[in-house]
């Protein structure tokens, strides 16, 4: 192999390398910031600002959903099974919106008054097949008998 | 081995080759899409949990897996030209980032309009979505700076450098989902053990990627095909193709 030929390997494998390195500790250093939500857990020990707009994700915990009448407004409790931040939302929710159902609240963190919501998204998972639990995959019943 | 590479990529081998294999590509592309589509549309049960509205994926899925596939293979493209200055490769690589900006394109495009309804947001500034974005900007600077650079030794070692910097975005795209929290959903078909998807719609998306590989593989065909002849122009052969088609 030619002299020049294996200085330009050098250089792609020099780039490529540092490349790599500079994106892990950009990334290492940034790994908090990155998230889009705080899990409740997560919140309670940042504990933001009350005026700081704040994400909150996981999962609608069952049994907690209170709908007031004649108005929009609606409470919940936000849980990753660690800890659950009660969630003060009024306006229409997402269709996929219901117990058990991950998702995502855009609002302030009021402390002990809980999360007042501004927005509310919902997140979906990979799994996709036709309604009916018989064909799910072995592994995700498991997880339904699991809850 | 590398004699072998050589034969094949010589400008006057490889342009033979794409003329001879293109309309092969383009019509099974074609078949591929009809029947895709009438496995995506109609075969297709709907979702447990979105309803009619995940059809979506059978478009989104295969559009990002190219936009990452484009620039794998713009890389190493890149790099072949530069280490064994390889004309084909050059030409791959030139070919590849706007096609691949395409694909990136039509990911977001899809992905808003299926977020809107599923997740109640066009939009998320989550690591996902974000490095997508950055994907798109990395392509456009590619094609930028390829064009504003003239065709010598130097700039394809620019270009080799380039992609390769960027290239290290491709594994964040693929792993942010599992490395940060996002609104985005992990993988559903390139993970490790079974795909999360039912049978009865595994079919549609294969189909739908088969059909946007072969044509993308159709795409840079034809642009190889128009890059080689203008690079070629001044050559015999060149002459006589063009001599016998009028």
């Amino acid at each position: 192999m030619s002299v020049s030929r294996q200085r330009r390997i050098r250089v792609i494998v020099i780039v490529f390398v540092a490349a790599i390195a500079i994106t892990a500790l950009a990334l290492t250093a940034l790994r908090h910031n990155i998230n889009v939500y705080y899990t409740p857990h997560e919140l309670v020990k940042a504990d933001p600002s009350t005026t700081q707009l704040t994400r909150l994700g996981g999962w609608v915990m069952p049994g907690t959903v209170k709908h007031m009448s004649k108005s929009t407004e609606v409470f919940f409790r936000v849980t990753d099974h660690l800890a659950s931040v009660e969630v003060q939302y009024s306006g229409l929710l997402p269709s996929l919106f219901r117990e058990n159902q991950g998702i995502v609240v855009v609002g302030y963190w009021m402390k002990s008054k809980g999360f007042r919501a501004t927005q509310v998204l919902a997140k979906h998972d990979a799994n996709y097949h036709p309604p009916g639990i018989s064909t799910l995959p072995a592994s995700e019943k498991e997880n339904l008998n699991a809850r | 081995m590398w004699s072998w590479i050589h034969r094949l990529g010589a400008p006057k081998r490889s342009f033979f080759l794409c003329r001879r294999y293109r309309p092969w590509f383009g019509c099974l592309s074609f078949a591929l899409f009809a029947f895709g589509l009438y496995e995506a549309l109609w075969v297709a049960p709907p979702d447990y949990q979105q309803g009619e509205v995940y059809r979506v994926l059978f478009i989104h899925v295969p559009c990002a897996v190219l936009s990452l596939a484009c620039y794998m293979v713009m890389t190493l493209s890149e790099v072949f030209a530069y280490i064994w200055s390889l004309t084909i490769a050059g030409i791959i690589a030139r070919v590849l980032a706007p096609l691949g900006l395409l694909f990136t394109g039509l990911t977001l495009i899809t992905g808003s309009l299926w977020g809107r309804p599923t997740w109640g947001t066009y939009w998320i500034w989550d690591a996902r979505l974000t490095s997508e974005l950055i994907l798109g900007f990395i392509y456009l600077g590619v094609i930028g700076l390829r064009s504003a650079l003239p065709k010598t030794t130097q700039a394809q070692r620019i270009m080799a450098v380039l992609t390769c910097i960027g290239a290290v975005n491709i594994p964040i795209i693929h792993y942010s989902v599992q490395w940060w929290h996002t609104l985005h959903q992990g993988a559903t078909l390139l993970r490790w053990g079974t795909p999360q998807m039912d049978v009865s719609m595994l079919p549609a998306l294969l189909l739908c990627l088969g059909a946007f590989i072969t044509f993308a593989i159709w795409w840079a065909m034809s642009e190889c095909e128009r890059e080689l002849l203008l690079l070629k122009r001044d050559t015999q052969w060149v002459k006589e193709w063009l001599e016998r088609r009028v």
